[in-house]
């Protein structure tokens, strides 16, 4: 463990299930209440979790005061069935395709978070391809994910 | 020159807009001969959802057809319930519900005038481009949207599809701490809404006059936004109740929504519509930021209806601030009532213009029939109306590039809510 860790005050980290319960668009609340159920260890980290539908350019004051965001959507990305992506701030726009019903989706957010430098320091899009439901092996998955995210973030 | 040319331009989607739809154009000899928007959003059938539900899921249920205005729907219902049970839920629970109201009005309205219509008038394609140059400005939308997001929530525990209103009132009343918090931004932002008033009136917008109908809720006391009797600028002043006189509903071949005519015509419902009407409504404070702006209401350019949301926008922030002055909290937030067989009718005035129920009702309070005319549908003949002329002026030579930009300016113009209206856009232009 990171022996300054316990010096520096909690920080923020906030995992937000996009979707709808409409459909595999519920995909992200899913994972996101696996997820939580798992009841990760994040030490240093205040987390939060908290589902939103179709939240429009809303997702940005949503992300304000979080040092850490990451995002659980549902994708349509040509991936097999159930697997699971972790996205980095720097692909979003060209990668993500957020399964958003609005026009102004997540990926019109972000990239106006972007242009208004709105968003969290560091800021994660965990994407579940539809297809096949939430397999267990995608919630492995996607907390092995979120494991190798947490080291790389420590150090 | 394009006269006698054949051209054909194809948008595949209209962006910008609530919903799915298509505009086609023909265009011959330099003369529009044709002009159909097309909706192809499946109906909702949301009328025949309700039958045989008991009038307080009836209010819940109508707040799912629309996101970004689902108080309207719920507003218009509970009103239709409680005129036909004879309930009267008192001046907290009028009070209360015309600040909810405020708050969607606040997000609808902001978010309508920087993230969808600005771009228009100031030659981006988008409001990501936009936030670019006008940061600041976009800025200001996002924090006064989620002020009305969370002035809704106040009252109805979430901003999308809330769950607070219920015949004779609401479920629960928020805490006095939790109304002092939202008062102090209420405060905050008067100064946000006063300096949208001068940016809307500022921006270079088509000079693009017209003739038509505004027609909209006028209340003896009030700028109508919970209810009120219906009434136009060509002198027509009727109840809600009257609505089948006067207003008919058309199904067009080309649509999925109905098309609505007031006596026979096209009209206009929403923000200019609403000014046009009741600018005298207006509170002093907004009224004196209006005469500043040097523009006279009422209007006849369309696109003044920009400048009339930022006007609503201020009203609301500053009649919910006033209004949660010296809050207190009931114990119980509602009034009792008992169910009556009858017809039912509310009206209200959505973001986007009035919105009118019916509803039968039995005896033991369940719907059995219902109708729900909301504003888009109303707008539709009018955009159709307005599309042509604005082409018309702008001159049918143009390029289909700027053709097209135009129709699709005119159609944002309206705020249309095509999901609602069970309804929206793709252009198609035929030149022969």
């Amino acid at each position: 463990m990171n022996p300054g860790l316990h010096k520096r005050a909690a920080q923020k980290a906030l995992f937000l299930g996009i979707g709808s319960p409409f459909g595999e668009d519920i995909l992200g609340w899913q994972l996101l209440d696996a997820l939580q159920g798992r009841n990760p260890a994040w030490p240093g980290y205040e987390l939060a979790f908290a589902k939103v539908d179709r939240p429009g350019a809303g997702l940005l004051q949503l992300m304000q005061g979080q040092q850490l965001v990451v995002l659980l959507d549902a994708l349509d990305a040509g991936l097999p069935k159930g697997a699971v992506r972790l996205l980095e701030r720097g692909h979003l726009a060209e990668f993500a395709r957020p399964r958003s019903s609005h026009s102004f989706g997540v990926a019109e957010s972000l990239a106006l978070g972007e242009t208004l430098q709105m968003l969290p320091a560091s800021l994660y899009l965990l994407g579940i391809q539809m297809g096949g439901g939430l397999p267990p092996q995608a919630v492995d998955a996607a907390l092995a994910e979120l494991d190798d995210l947490l080291e790389r973030n420590l150090c | 020159m394009s006269e006698g040319r054949d051209i054909r331009i194809e948008v595949p989607v209209l962006a910008r807009v609530e919903g799915e739809g298509a505009l086609e154009l023909d265009i011959e000899q330099g003369r529009i001969t044709d002009l159909k928007l097309r909706i192809f959003e499946p109906p909702r059938f949301f009328e025949k959802f309700v039958e045989g539900r008991a009038c307080d899921d009836v209010i819940d249920m109508v707040a799912r057809i629309c996101g970004i205005c689902p108080v309207a729907y719920q507003m218009s219902a509970a009103q239709a319930f409680e005129t036909l049970f004879e309930v009267d839920p008192g001046p907290w629970v009028r009070d209360m519900r015309r600040v909810m109201y405020c708050g969607e009005w606040l997000q609808s309205h902001s978010l309508h005038i920087h993230l969808l219509a600005a771009p228009d008038f100031l030659g981006f394609s988008n409001a990501i481009e936009m936030a670019e140059e006008y940061p600041d400005e976009v800025r200001r939308g996002l924090r006064l949207q989620t002020l009305g997001n969370d002035l809704i929530a106040l009252f109805g525990a979430r901003s999308v599809h809330p769950v607070g209103l219920r015949v004779g009132g609401f479920y629960h009343a928020p805490a006095r701490a939790d109304v002092e918090a939202m008062r102090e931004r209420l405060k905050a932002a008067l100064p946000e809404a006063e300096a949208l008033i001068h940016w809307a009136a500022s921006l270079k917008l088509p000079d693009d006059h017209q003739a038509f109908v505004s027609a909209g809720l006028r209340h003896p006391g009030e700028y109508a936004i919970c209810a009120g009797g219906m009434a136009s600028d060509t002198g027509l002043d009727f109840d809600i109740s009257d609505w089948d006189e006067h207003v008919r509903e058309i199904h067009m071949p080309h649509s999925t929504a109905l098309h609505a005519q007031l006596d026979g015509k096209p009209y206009l419902v929403g923000p200019l519509a609403r000014l046009n009407l009741n600018r005298d409504r207006l509170p002093r404070e907004t009224a004196l930021l209006l005469q500043r702006t040097g523009i006279s209401f009422p209007s006849d350019n369309m696109f003044h209806s920009l400048l009339a949301r930022a006007l609503e926008l201020h009203m609301v922030v500053l009649q919910a601030w006033q209004l949660l002055e010296n809050y207190r909290q009931p114990n119980r937030p509602w009034a009792d009532w008992e169910p009556r067989a009858g017809v039912a009718f509310g009206a209200s005035e959505a973001p986007r213009g009035t919105l009118w129920h019916r509803y039968e009702v039995d005896r033991a309070g369940h719907v059995c029939g219902a109708r729900i005319v909301p504003p888009t549908s109303q707008n539709q003949g009018r955009i159709e109306q307005d599309i042509a002329r604005s082409l018309e002026g702008l001159g049918l030579e143009k390029n289909e590039e700027a053709l097209r930009l135009r129709a699709e300016t005119v159609i944002r113009n309206y705020d249309p809510c095509i999901s609602c209206a069970t309804h929206f856009l793709r252009l198609d232009v035929r030149r022969r």
